[in-house]
């Protein structure tokens, strides 16, 4: 029986493609600005968000958003070198993850719909779900499509670009509020500890194997749908979790692309 | 300079800089004019970085002002070519140089750049007029500091500067790579006909094509050649203690402080 026979796996195929592109876009701007921790941290801040309406009896997605916007807030306030900024980051973290951990002792009874948005559950979205996803997907690309250049720019460097006249803290801002947005569209599908893995995993391999940063985004968009495409399907034909797929997949392409690479380099050499 | 006939490029007139509350410069007075190559000097924390983002308009002075070709300056003034110090890129950095160098012509610019025939060709230009074509398609990870500093000095001349602000180019440089920085720096300014700024904790490297100099310490600065600014009884002045300068096989070393 075709795989595409239940209308689940069709809305679990279109939501797995909308993810896919949009951590694929997301990811390699997350790299660029060296903000792949921040990516971590997130999903992780959204989840003390869902728990938290979960328990004052509001939806889980309401609270992801919330928060996950509020650490997009607070991130894009932290100055100073990059080592110290992740270790305040981290710091934010934790706090969120205990917040998360009160609210679900909080809960009478098992807080199933907080645990949804933890793990995910790419094979339960609705349509309207999936409706929603895509007219989210269409203004977060829209944003990317118009701040490409100056956001490269700015990642790349702060200093020179923002001589130039490119306003770099606004736009610093306005990305982490996308990529809020973006693990608050992904989470309720791959789950908040999974987003990373689409965030970083196909972008990573990306920069690896292209310094064009036009190629390096497409490519990345291409890897992170066969990332989900293929784990999708084997999760359908196995009876499994997709989520396992995708993490397990996307380690083991970006270890091959690092170990050729390295055998390139010593036969080079 | 009273024989040249243009009017200056840049002039400081009696320009404050205050950082975090703190008087960095009480007044700093000088012009610049075209083609002249002038190396900024002094200690760290004397304001010789804070002294180009007056330029760029990124700051204010807090007192006296500021003419940059006969205007206020202001951000995205593309008569600027600038290029900061290496220590402000901080992230990854596996862009290819050829688009390190676009963002000169396009960067500040919304949308995406697509791929053009005459956009490429003007970064080819500038990737010669550095002699840096052959790290068109490299990696900025995988090229030297000296490499590295040639793609940002590409990228600055990529909208015709007509002062160039370059922000300690020579740092991470051993001196031979030094001298050769300088020599391309001279030669853009003399086939440009481009003012050069050229900040530095070390003068030798540029002895050889410097017009003036301009020297900030103690919180106060002074303009003038070589020979009338780099002495005993002048930075002694400036920093308000002992210093001694030897001169060595036509080289200069200041003694007393840290530079």
């Amino acid at each position: 029986m075709s795989i595409f026979h239940f209308e689940f796996m069709q809305n679990a195929f279109l939501a797995a493609t909308l993810v896919a592109a949009l951590g694929g876009v997301t990811g390699f701007f997350l790299i660029q600005r060296g903000m792949t921790f921040a990516g971590h941290a997130l999903p992780g801040i959204g989840f003390a968000g869902a728990a938290g309406a979960v328990w004052l009896g509001f939806s889980p997605l309401a609270g992801l958003v919330v928060f996950t916007l509020a650490g997009a807030g607070g991130i894009a306030k932290l100055k100073g070198d990059p080592r110290e900024r992740d270790l305040h980051i981290g710091m934010i973290l934790v706090t969120a993850l205990a917040l998360g951990l009160l609210f679900l002792s909080l809960y009478p009874g098992f807080a199933e719909p907080a645990y949804a948005i933890l793990f995910g559950s790419l094979l339960g979205i609705s349509k309207g779900e999936t409706q929603v996803m895509a007219i989210g997907s269409l203004f977060i690309g829209l944003f990317f499509v118009f701040a490409f250049r100056p956001l490269l720019f700015a990642s790349f460097d702060p200093q020179a670009a923002g001589a130039r006249g490119v306003p770099t803290r606004a736009l610093g801002a306005a990305f982490l509020v996308v990529t809020a947005l973006v693990v608050a569209l992904c989470a309720p599908i791959t789950g908040t500890l999974l987003v990373f893995t689409l965030l970083v995993a196909p972008s990573a391999i990306a920069t690896r194997l292209t310094a064009s940063p036009l190629k390096a985004v497409l490519l990345s968009v291409v890897l992170a749908e066969g990332l989900v495409w293929t784990a999708l399907t084997l999760a359908y034909f196995w009876n499994s979790v997709p989520g396992f797929f995708v993490a397990a997949l996307a380690f083991l392409v970006y270890l091959a692309v690092r170990l050729f690479q390295a055998y390139e380099h010593r036969r080079v050499k | 300079m009273e024989q040249t006939p243009s009017p200056p490029l840049l002039e400081f007139i009696n320009a404050g800089i205050q950082l975090g509350g703190q008087v960095i410069q009480k007044g700093i007075t000088f012009s610049l004019y075209r083609e002249q190559f002038v190396a900024v000097l002094g200690p760290n924390g004397a304001g010789k970085s804070t002294l180009l983002k007056l330029i760029l308009g990124l700051l204010k002075p807090t007192s006296g002002q500021i003419r940059l070709f006969g205007e206020t300056p202001r951000t995205g003034n593309r008569r600027i070519g600038y290029t900061p110090q290496f220590s402000s890129l901080e992230a990854s950095l596996t862009l290819r140089a050829r688009d390190i160098v676009g963002f000169g012509l396009d960067g500040h610019r919304w949308g995406m750049a697509l791929p053009n025939k005459m956009r490429a060709a003007k970064i080819t230009r500038a990737l010669e007029e550095v002699d840096g074509l052959h790290l068109a398609e490299a990696s900025f990870s995988e090229l030297s500091g000296g490499e590295r500093q040639r793609l940002l000095i590409a990228q600055a001349l990529l909208s015709d500067p007509e002062l160039l602000l370059l922000d300690e180019p020579l740092a991470s440089l051993d001196m031979s790579h030094a001298q050769e920085m300088v020599a391309l720096v001279d030669r853009i300014r003399r086939t440009r006909g481009t003012a050069v700024l050229f900040v530095t904790h070390d003068v030798n490297p540029v002895l050889p094509c410097l017009d003036k100099v301009l020297y900030l310490a103690g919180g106060q600065s002074t303009l003038g050649t070589v020979q009338d600014v780099i002495t005993t009884d002048n930075l002694s002045r400036l920093y308000g203690s002992r210093v001694e300068v030897l001169q060595s096989e036509g080289r200069l070393f200041v003694l007393g402080v840290d530079t």
